[in-house]
Formats: C-alpha cells, sequence, structure tokens
C-alpha cells in the first residue's frame, strides 16, 4: 500500500457541447501523497478547475482512473460521492462559500449534519475546530460580522471538522489583502507542519512559494511538476511585515 | 440526517424571512380557517335543529291531511281531517299522551290603534303539553272554553310587545278578523325555529273558536299529538295510521288522504339540507386551500433558484441530494402545517365569534380542524415535492458557480 492520498492516471475530461466537443483534460496522470502542499497553477481555460472538480469528487472523469486513499472513486454513484465529500474531502473556496444566515459555528457544524454525526458531538467539534483556526471566541458571529480573513479561517474550520483525507483550496487569498492572504497562508502551513494534504489552486507565483510543490496546468495537460526547494516560511514574512492597520 | 435535524433546518430557514413566510402561508390560513368556520356554523345549525326538537317535544307527531309528498311540500285545502278524527285519536291510541285539533290561519290582530299579521292558530287544553310550550303569565284555556268556543286567546311574546308594548296585556281585549279575543295569558319567548319561523308571533286560540268564529270551516288543518315518551313515536304513528285508514275508509294498499310527520322527519329533513350546504362551502374552501398550496410551490420554486448557491454548497460539503430534497420538503410541509395550525387557530376564533357578531350558532368540533390540519400538511408535501426535487437534482459545480 502506497502513501498515496491521491492517485489519478490518465484522466480526461471531455464536454459536450452539442456540435463541438472540448477536451478540458488530455490524460493526466499524477500522485499525490499524504502531507504534501500543493499548488496547481495555470491559465484560465488550463485545465485547473477541471482537475480540481475531479479531485473534490464534484465531478467525474470521461475517461481514466481516480484513486483516493486506495479507493477508485471514478465511478461512484452520486450519492457515494456525496458521502466522499463529506468525510474524506474539505473545501476551502474563494469567495469563502459561508452560509449567510447562520453564524460561525453552525456553518462548521454544517458537514457533521450530513455525516449523522450526534448534535452534542457536532457542537463540541466545530467548537474545537473553531479554535484551530485561532476564532474560538468568534463561534457567534455571523458571517457579514466578520473579516474576510476571518470568514475564511471558519471556511477552513468547517472543511477540517471531519478530518478529511485532503484539504482542496480554490484560490483561497483571492479574496483577501496581502497581509491577510499570508495569515491564510500561514495557517495552511501550520496545518501542513500538522500532517494535513493540502492542494491549492493559485494563479499567483508568489502565493505558490510557500507550497512545497509545484504544479502547472496548460490546455488540459500537466505541463511542469516540481518540488519547490525553496519554500516560503508564511510566519517569518508575517514578522517582517509591518503590523499595519489591525484588522478586527 | 434526523427528522429533528430537517424540522430544525426548516424552522430556522422559514424563521429568516417571516414576511416571506407569513404571506406564503395566508393561502392556508385562509383556506383552513373558512374550512373551520363553516363547519362550525353547519355543526352549529345542526345542533340547533336538534334543540329545536327537543323544544318541540322530540315527541311530536303532526297529522296533516293529504297524501305525504316530498320534500314537506304538501297539497292545502284538503278537507280530510275532521274534529271527530282528533276525538277517535284520544279515545282509540293508547301511545299517544296528548292530542291537540289544529287549526290555522293568517290574521290581522287589532289592539286599539295597533295592529299586527300573525299567525293565529287554534288548538284544545292539551295544546301547551303537546307542544311543550311555557306560559310566561297568565292562563291557558281549559277544556270547557273550547267546549263553549270561549272568546279568548294565549298569544306570544312578540304581540304582546307589538300590541301592548308596556301594557299589561292580561285581561285586555284584542280582535282577530273582527271577533274579541280576551287575552288570558302571554307565551314565555321562544325565537325562531332553524328554519326561520317566529314562535313568537302567534295568537292561539281555542280550536273551536278558530273554526267557528274566526275561519268558518268544518276541517281541521292538522292534529298534533304527542306520543307517551320518544320510544313510543313510532307506535303512536303506526296507531293513528291505522284508526285513520279504518275512519277513512282506505282500501289496503291505497293512497292514505292524511300522513304523519314525527318531527325527527322534518328535523332530518333541515340537517340534510344543513350538511349539503356545509358540504359544498367546505368543498370550495378546500378547493382554495389547494390554490393556497399552488402559491406555496411558486414561492418554494422561486425559494429553490434563489438558494442555488446554498444548495451548491451543501452538496460541496457532503449533502446527499435526498438531504436536499428533505430539506425543501421539510421546509414546504413544515410551512403548510403551521398555515394550517395557525388557520385552524383563527377558524375556531371566528367560530366563536360568529354567535355574538350575528347570532348564528356554532359548534367546534375535533374533526374539521384536525382534518384541515392534516390536508395543509398533505398539500404541503404535494406541492413541496417538485420544487424539492428540482433542488436536489441541481449540478454542485454549477449551482456553487450561481450568482
Amino acid at each position: 500500500m502506497s502513501n498515496d492520498v491521491v492517485r489519478v492516471e490518465e484522466l480526461r475530461k471531455v464536454y459536450d457541447l452539442g456540435e463541438v466537443q472540448v477536451e478540458a483534460l488530455c490524460g493526466v496522470t499524477l500522485s499525490i501523497r499524504r502531507g504534501e502542499f500543493v499548488a496547481v497553477m495555470g491559465a484560465s481555460g488550463s485545465g485547473k478547475s477541471t482537475f480540481m472538480n475531479i479531485l473534490g469528487c464534484l465531478d467525474r472523469p470521461t475517461s481514466g482512473r481516480y484513486l483516493l486513499e486506495a479507493k477508485d472513486v471514478s465511478t461512484m454513484a452520486r450519492d457515494e460521492l456525496a458521502s466522499i465529500r463529506n468525510t474524506r474531502i474539505g473545501f476551502v473556496f474563494q469567495g469563502f462559500n459561508l452560509l449567510h444566515r447562520m453564524s460561525a459555528v453552525q456553518n462548521v457544524e454544517l458537514p457533521m449534519l450530513y455525516g449523522d454525526v450526534p448534535k452534542t458531538e457536532r457542537r463540541k467539534r466545530a467548537v474545537e475546530s473553531l479554535t484551530a483556526v485561532g476564532l474560538g471566541e468568534r463561534q457567534g458571529h455571523h458571517p457579514n460580522q466578520l473579516s474576510g480573513g476571518q470568514q475564511q479561517r471558519v471556511a477552513i474550520a468547517r472543511a477540517l471538522v471531519n478530518r478529511p483525507a485532503i484539504l482542496l483550496a480554490d484560490e483561497p487569498t483571492g479574496n483577501l489583502d496581502s497581509r491577510t492572504s499570508v495569515e491564510i497562508l500561514e495557517l495552511f502551513q501550520r496545518l501542513h507542519r500538522d500532517g494535513a494534504t493540502i492542494v491549492m489552486v493559485t494563479h499567483e507565483p508568489d502565493i505558490a512559494e510557500y507550497c512545497s510543490r509545484q504544479i502547472h496546468f496548460r490546455d488540459g495537460e500537466l505541463v511542469d511538476d516540481r518540488l519547490n526547494p525553496h519554500v516560503r516560511d508564511a510566519a517569518a514574512d508575517l514578522a517582517a511585515m509591518p503590523p499595519a492597520h489591525r484588522r478586527a | 440526517m434526523t427528522l429533528a435535524d430537517v424540522l430544525g433546518t426548516a424552522l430556522w430557514s422559514l424563521s429568516r424571512s417571516r414576511t416571506r413566510t407569513g404571506l406564503t402561508m395566508l393561502g392556508i390560513i385562509i383556506g383552513v380557517a373558512a374550512v373551520v368556520s363553516v363547519v362550525s356554523l353547519g355543526q352549529g345549525a345542526i345542533a340547533n335543529t336538534e334543540a329545536d326538537i327537543s323544544a318541540m317535544g322530540i315527541n311530536l307527531v303532526t297529522v296533516s291531511p293529504g297524501a305525504k309528498m316530498s320534500g314537506g311540500f304538501r297539497t292545502t285545502g284538503v278537507t280530510t281531517l275532521v274534529p271527530d278524527d282528533a276525538l277517535a285519536i284520544r279515545s282509540e291510541c293508547p301511545a299517544v299522551a296528548n292530542v291537540s285539533e289544529g287549526v290555522k290561519t293568517t290574521a290581522q290582530a287589532i289592539y286599539q290603534q295597533k295592529n299586527a299579521s300573525t299567525t293565529v292558530e287554534g288548538g284544545s287544553d292539551e295544546y301547551p303539553l303537546v307542544r311543550g310550550w311555557r306560559l310566561a303569565s297568565g292562563g291557558f284555556f281549559g277544556p270547557e272554553q273550547v267546549r263553549q268556543a270561549a272568546k279568548v286567546c294565549v298569544i306570544g311574546e312578540l304581540i304582546r310587545e307589538k300590541l301592548f308594548g308596556s301594557d299589561e296585556p292580561i285581561g285586555r281585549i284584542l280582535r282577530v278578523n273582527r271577533v274579541p279575543l280576551e287575552v288570558i295569558g302571554v307565551f314565555a319567548p321562544k325565537g325562531q325555529t332553524s328554519s326561520g319561523q317566529d314562535q313568537d308571533d302567534v295568537v292561539v286560540v281555542p280550536w273551536t273558536t278558530g273554526l267557528r268564529r274566526i275561519i268558518g270551516a268544518k276541517h281541521l288543518n292538522s292534529v298534533l299529538l304527542s306520543a307517551r315518551s320518544a320510544e313510543q313515536v313510532p307506535k303512536a304513528v303506526e296507531q293513528v295510521t291505522s284508526l285513520l285508514e279504518r275512519r277513512h275508509r282506505i282500501p289496503p294498499g291505497g293512497e292514505n288522504d292524511f300522513s304523519c310527520q314525527t318531527q325527527r322527519e322534518v328535523a332530518e329533513a333541515q340537517e340534510a339540507a344543513t350538511l349539503l350546504m356545509m358540504t359544498l362551502v367546505s368543498v370550495v374552501a378546500l378547493i382554495a386551500l389547494f390554490v393556497g398550496g399552488v402559491g406555496v410551490m411558486n414561492i418554494m420554486l422561486v425559494s429553490v433558484l434563489e438558494r442555488t448557491r446554498e444548495i451548491g454548497i451543501r452538496m460541496a460539503i457532503g449533502a446527499r441530494s435526498r438531504a436536499v430534497m428533505w430539506q425543501f420538503l421539510g421546509e414546504t410541509v413544515v410551512l403548510t402545517s403551521l398555515g394550517g395550525l395557525i388557520g385552524a387557530a383563527l377558524g375556531i376564533g371566528v367560530a366563536h365569534l360568529i354567535p355574538v357578531a350575528i347570532g348564528w350558532p356554532t359548534r367546534v368540533t375535533a374533526a374539521p380542524v384536525v382534518v384541515s390540519f392534516l390536508f395543509s400538511a398533505a398539500v404541503g408535501l404535494f406541492f413541496g415535492l417538485y420544487p424539492a426535487y428540482q433542488a436536489s437534482k441541481m449540478d454542485p459545480i454549477e449551482a456553487l458557480r450561481y450568482e
């Protein structure tokens, strides 16, 4: 048994638009091992979004295999995929995607609602998860009462609450200012050090520098895959940054 | 997701948009309130009819001349019932307790400058017993006065009020068709029958007086009698029928020239009419409830579209199609059930208000409340299915991209 969390082989995705067929992924093969922090890069239309959707079990490949923790999920039914998303995958989005009418702790409880976790256990774990991202005392706040960075932390707490095998982040710093971005990256690096496997889409090379491995997509193909010899330390960068305006 | 989770999520979600929730429920509320209050009105009318029979004597049997016809209509001007028939019933029918010859006409009753058009009824001295009427003041005429065709009368409360106002009526003389009649008693007020006839608008005279002095005829309009008990009513009818068949020489199998109607039959005809009316109005109200359900579906479809992104998020973090389906179905059912509950409360409130406001009797029973509540929940289930299905079939990727 390998140490691969993700193993994709000859992954292809074709969109049938009636008269034309668009090949979004044309045979991608790659492995992601436990504990890696991978940056997925590429221009829009490069296939990285399609790749992430398949990785996140939101979509199924047209052909090829996708093994998540050695389990073939490429042929699973809709409900099985939902169950995989619920327990094995944590999503972090650019737009945070919190439910605005719910408080922070309710948002974090949500995945457990669909995972049949008992009610008291839900609250306990949600609070733990919020505390882990540094928002323990803001659990009753609603998203509109939180700053962008704090909202993204809530989203990360929600992604982690079911202890997934992999954390998928789609431009998680895209809506954040540079200092807050580094704060979020610092959190990711901390989670990474604690053993989390993270795959993060970004189109900014300096954000990718905080990752241990960088892969590039172009025209649906994996064109570059290399380890980052000089991983930047977000904590050090933060310390070097001027305290600037303190954000609530 | 447990049922408690589904309900909790639904309540939470509905409470977040109260105005919309309230407006959406309105159709259901009005429908259920209409059903509950209409049925209460109908039940009240039926209960009133029942009260009427007991007030008029549940043992009362009316013998009328002419053959019985459907719907309570009967030919008039038939002269087959004569005073001797009543005498014979009195002596030969053991199940009969009291008998009153019945004479009836409409006439002007005049006292000094005042006059009133009223019903003049003739009866025997047993008339109050047969009808179960009580006197408020004075007395009733006795057998002697009946034999003499005495010029006396007992008046209803409405006539007393119209002709005498605050004056003492006992001992005064009023005239009916130029016949002077001494008022010897006043009936206690009885109010309207459920068919709308005012029982206080009446002048009762000895039947002999009525026939000879006022109308000038020899036949009776009816014979009123009471059975010895409610159980004896069928027996009394049987005895009277066979007696009159003999007296009138009706051949076996021939059509009778008289008919017996029990108070129970009158009431049943009336109740059947009330029930029909109630059913028709309830059907209209249920249709309104159904239309309310269509409104709910409409709003839920809008709601599903509006919350596309929420659905996408929920699916991304692991909600199965079924969980999304339950969420929206739960919301619709909770919405309509809540509407049903409020509507039922409103209907009960209206049912209690109607007697005070317009004087119609109502009676709240559990059945329409329970049925219309269950119906509204079923409406939610039915009309929630399609929007919930739409929500559950969404593609998470598309839904997440929805702005």
